[in-house]
């Protein structure tokens, strides 16, 4: 069963997980690949329609932002330069050397996965191991012992690349 | 002003300590996330930075390696000096002319008691716009980096020791059990 640290007062009652189609979140994220790693924060707005994740350093300092909408996706630097694309998929391989699925991330940062994931569930009915796309998903933390909490620690692993979410904030 | 005492500061200043509070102002003027710690130096180039709050993260520079650790994340990622400029503002106080080589240095003028210096990285690489440390009685109090995207990050600093004795410990990595190190 995926551990709780969380204090369950401070985490207010969540939404069924289908109906968490907007998010606002903040993490940090582990990058593991052949060739390098990266230890980053994310600030991550997702809707069905927009995305705009911005990604910091440590020290809160901005090094690189994608937006995705309805004209497609870009890619900003904080050299600033400027990447588009008509998938922010393939963008993020500017930081993950291999396109990242970002929609289906949507759905396992929130603990579910797409039409065709086979799942395996904790004792509470939540998402514990998965496999969706050719991903493997693993929530190794949720922020709170209840079946309606939200994932903390998120993982997503191809062969090559490890990308590893501890949530530090949601907003719904 | 700023760039005198910046120069007292450095030519007197071998190792130092601190506490640091940390906070991020977005382009919007939108309070970010608040975080503090501690942080330790050796010139030229060593230095430890510990985030305590609100979650648990190193960043140890030991002058030929940077190094840095997430306790939830559980990876430590290692990587070539060089980008330390942009990771750790400790890089900076800590370089042995980091700031007079790589920047053009500008003074500010006095406010909320504090002499200030603009620094200006001569390239893009630096992946920030500026610099701005303030000083009071010869020691850094706080220092502001703006990045390029305008997003803002406020450092002030506390107890701030000049030359304490540090054992040279404090500058070595050695990756916790379990803890997976990657990087060049």
């Amino acid at each position: 069963c995926a551990g709780q640290p969380s204090r369950p007062t401070d985490v207010p009652p969540r939404p069924p997980r289908s109906e968490i189609q907007n998010f606002a979140l903040t993490a940090r994220v582990a990058i593991t690949q052949a060739r390098r790693a990266e230890t980053i924060r994310m600030a991550w707005e997702h809707t069905p329609a927009q995305d705009a994740m911005g990604f910091e350093n440590s020290l809160g300092m901005i090094v690189a932002e994608l937006q995705r909408d309805a004209q497609g996706a870009r890619w900003l630097t904080s050299a600033g330069e400027k990447y588009e694309s008509r998938s922010a998929d393939e963008l993020m391989a500017r930081l993950t050397d291999r396109p990242v699925p970002i929609q289906s991330l949507s759905l396992w940062v929130v603990g579910r996965l797409g039409q065709n994931g086979i799942a395996k569930f904790d004792d509470k009915g939540r998402l514990l191991e998965g496999l969706d796309s050719g991903w493997t998903i693993r929530v190794q933390e949720y922020e709170a012992d209840r079946p309606d909490a939200l994932p903390r620690i998120v993982e997503a692993e191809v062969p090559g690349l490890r990308i590893r979410l501890v949530i530090d904030s949601w907003l719904l | 002003g700023g760039i005198e005492q910046l120069h007292q500061f450095l030519n007197g200043t071998r190792t130092a300590r601190a506490t640091f509070t940390q906070n991020v102002i977005s382009k919007s003027g939108k309070a970010g996330q608040k975080a503090s710690g501690s942080m330790l130096f050796q010139r030229p180039g060593k230095f430890r930075w510990t985030y305590e709050k609100p979650y648990s993260q190193l960043i140890v520079g030991d002058g030929s390696k940077l190094w840095t650790w997430d306790k939830d994340l559980n990876q430590v990622v290692v990587k070539p000096m060089g980008s330390a400029l942009g990771a750790s503002p400790a890089a900076l106080l800590a370089g042995d002319d980091d700031l007079d080589k790589n920047f053009t240095l500008k003074d500010a003028g006095e406010q909320d008691g504090l002499a200030w210096l603009d620094a200006t990285p001569k390239t893009t690489e630096a992946g920030f716009e500026r610099v701005r440390i303030g000083f009071k009685g010869g020691l850094p109090q706080a220092m502001e980096v703006r990045d390029n995207f305008g997003q803002t990050t406020m450092l002030t600093f506390a107890s701030f020791e000049r030359n304490p004795s540090l054992g040279a410990d404090n500058f070595r990595f050695t990756p916790p059990k379990g803890a997976d190190v990657v990087g060049e």
